[in-house]
């Protein structure tokens, strides 16, 4: 057990290390492509604490994502607030107010009921944010202004503050919430979480109200879907209708699973293969959605569990051959 | 020396459609009894054990535990937190987890800890210790560290009844213990409810076919039959009545 940890340490250590050098040794590509990969994990992972750890699938994640992104650019612009941090906790209390409400409707049913309640949750704010074109200018999108971080005025050239200073808020931002979430999915909380998954029915019987939990759940997964909206918008500049529509929402539920749903670093094992597939593709060739397809399948028929079930399972085999 | 009432049901009934489910069921309960429920398939046993743990909601009458009116309660988990548990006819427990963590769960919606997000579980040693203290008390010691679904169909069972346990209740309702267990296995499993209850003078109702455990374990046995309440006494007054032992034949 104490080598197995160890052995995490390591690897946890390698990657944040590697993570920490790229801005270092990489072009502006490959920092966007790695930066969106942290972005996407942070949804990933916050998106599992519903799929994962308590069998609820959601289709409405796009719709936080953006609500995020677009609320925190609104605010930006409308209020000429330039601190992230004071923008971050108006567009996070927005988020909870949304995600409030829908949890409310959507979680009295669940199952089938609860997919289609927050897909048509999602096509409603994919309309609004493309039909208010005086607040949100529609189809054209939004250019997001470079704000203050830690209330450090930066005299730097934009590039430098997106692929150097933000790269680097974006990091610590995703290692301080992958902790936190590690922390609920393994605290009481997260047991019962887990249990619900399981049984839902014992789980009352057992004197805890099952739709609290599973609201709590669906919050803390919008907000980190929400925070991912928000860290976009700055790390890209530029946001649109297009990330809060179902094809957006089915990616985050892809890379999940594609990541596999059973591990804790599963979805961001998935966001960084679903990331750097997508985007080095598209920029090789015009058909790339046909080979993304073709590849995703291959590998979601190849690892039943995940790339990080296939993973476990190939590590264990190691290890008992080392035996 | 006067007993405490435990439970009171007045009048209760409960249909579905044209059947009377429980139909005008007075039953007084008291303090520490084990009282079991008998009588042909459709008596109306399990939907009566189903209203007072509220996963059934009566269309009249009253139910009174400890003198307060539980029967305007519509969620199971406000009477689990009462102090009214249940096990069930089928398997109800977290297959996929282990036992640890199905008794622990019990656990912690008993200490009110089941909202807790930034403590890990491996830090409360406290509770640890209880989990391993109820698990021997069911013989569930060994299977700690395994998934509940790969235990024998005696021990899931025990399982069931031990997290009930471990919420530590005011009145237990079992309904079948044994159903689907081995004749061999039915005794000791009975002697380790039957202990585990009496230690803690909790009062409990059981719903049961097999009458010789009706017979040794219950201190009082309440026969319904088409949702009424046919006869209750102690098991040599049901024993002396022919009336009685012809329903029980059926």
């Amino acid at each position: 057990m104490k080598k197995k940890s160890l052995l995490y340490i390591g690897i946890i250590g390698i990657m944040a290390l590697l993570a920490f050098l790229v801005p270092f040794f990489l072009s502006s590509f490959w920092i966007f492509i790695i930066g969106y990969a942290l972005i996407t994990s942070l949804i990933g992972i916050g998106f599992n604490l519903l799929l994962g750890y308590n069998g609820l699938l959601s289709l409405g994640h796009a719709a936080f994502f953006s609500i995020g992104a677009y609320s925190f650019t609104i605010l930006m612009k409308m209020l000429n607030i330039k601190s992230f941090e004071l923008l971050l906790l108006f567009a996070l209390a927005i988020t909870i107010l949304f995600a409030t409400l829908i949890g409310f409707i959507s979680l009295r049913h669940i199952k089938i009921y609860f997919v289609l309640i927050t897909l048509a949750f999602n096509q409603t704010i994919f309309a609004l944010i493309y039909k208010l074109y005086w607040l949100t200018r529609g189809s054209d999108g939004l250019t997001v202004p470079t704000p203050i971080i830690l209330g450090m005025h930066l005299e730097v050239p934009k590039t430098y503050f997106i692929n150097f200073c933000f790269y680097y808020y974006i990091l610590v931002l995703f290692i301080a919430l992958t902790v936190i979430m590690w922390f609920i999915v393994n605290s009481p909380f997260g047991r019962v979480l887990k249990a619900i998954k399981d049984n839902a029915v014992r789980v009352e019987f057992l004197g805890m109200p099952v739709w609290k939990y599973r609201l709590i759940a669906f919050i803390i997964s919008c907000i980190y879907a929400s925070i991912g909206g928000i860290l976009f918008a700055v790390f890209n500049g530029f946001i649109s209708p297009d990330y809060a529509s179902l094809l957006f929402s089915s990616e985050i539920v892809f890379l999940t699973i594609l990541g596999g749903t059973d591990i804790f670093w599963g979805p961001i094992i998935g966001a960084f293969i679903y990331s750097i597939i997508r985007i080095y593709l598209v920029t090789i060739t015009i058909y790339w959605q046909f080979i993304l397809g073709a590849v995703l399948v291959v590998l979601i028929l190849s690892f039943r569990r995940g790339v990080s079930g296939a993973l476990t399972e190939l590590l264990s085999k190691f290890r008992k051959e080392v035996k | 020396m006067r007993l405490k009432v435990c439970l009171e049901i007045v009048d209760l009934s409960k249909y579905f459609g044209s059947i009377k489910a429980v139909d005008h069921v007075n039953l007084r309960v008291y303090e520490g009894e084990l009282i079991s429920i008998i009588g042909p398939n459709g008596a109306g046993k399990t939907t009566l054990i189903n209203l007072i743990s509220r996963w059934l909601i009566q269309d009249s009458g009253s139910i009174f535990f400890y003198g307060m009116d539980i029967s305007k309660i519509t969620k199971p988990h406000k009477a689990t937190k009462l102090g009214i548990v249940r096990s069930f006819q089928l398997l109800n427990i977290f297959e996929n987890l282990t036992v640890f963590d199905n008794i622990c769960l019990a656990l912690l919606s008993k200490y009110n800890k089941s909202f807790k997000m930034f403590s890990p579980l491996s830090r409360d040693k406290k509770l640890i210790e209880e989990v391993h203290r109820i698990a021997e008390t069911f013989g569930l010691d060994q299977y700690l560290d395994k998934p509940a679904k790969g235990m024998p169909h005696g021990s899931k069972k025990l399982l069931d009844i031990a997290m009930a346990y471990a919420l530590n209740p005011r009145l237990m309702l079992l309904d079948e213990p044994t159903s689907g267990v081995t004749t061999a296995e039915k005794l000791p499993l009975m002697d380790i409810i039957k202990r585990a209850v009496s230690e803690r003078g909790i009062t409990t109702i059981m719903v049961e076919h097999d009458m010789d455990i009706v017979f040794s374990y219950s201190n009082r046995i309440v026969i319904m039959h088409s949702g009424k309440i046919l006869a209750e006494g102690k098991p040599k007054e049901i024993l002396e009545s022919a009336e009685i032992t012809k329903v029980i034949g059926e």
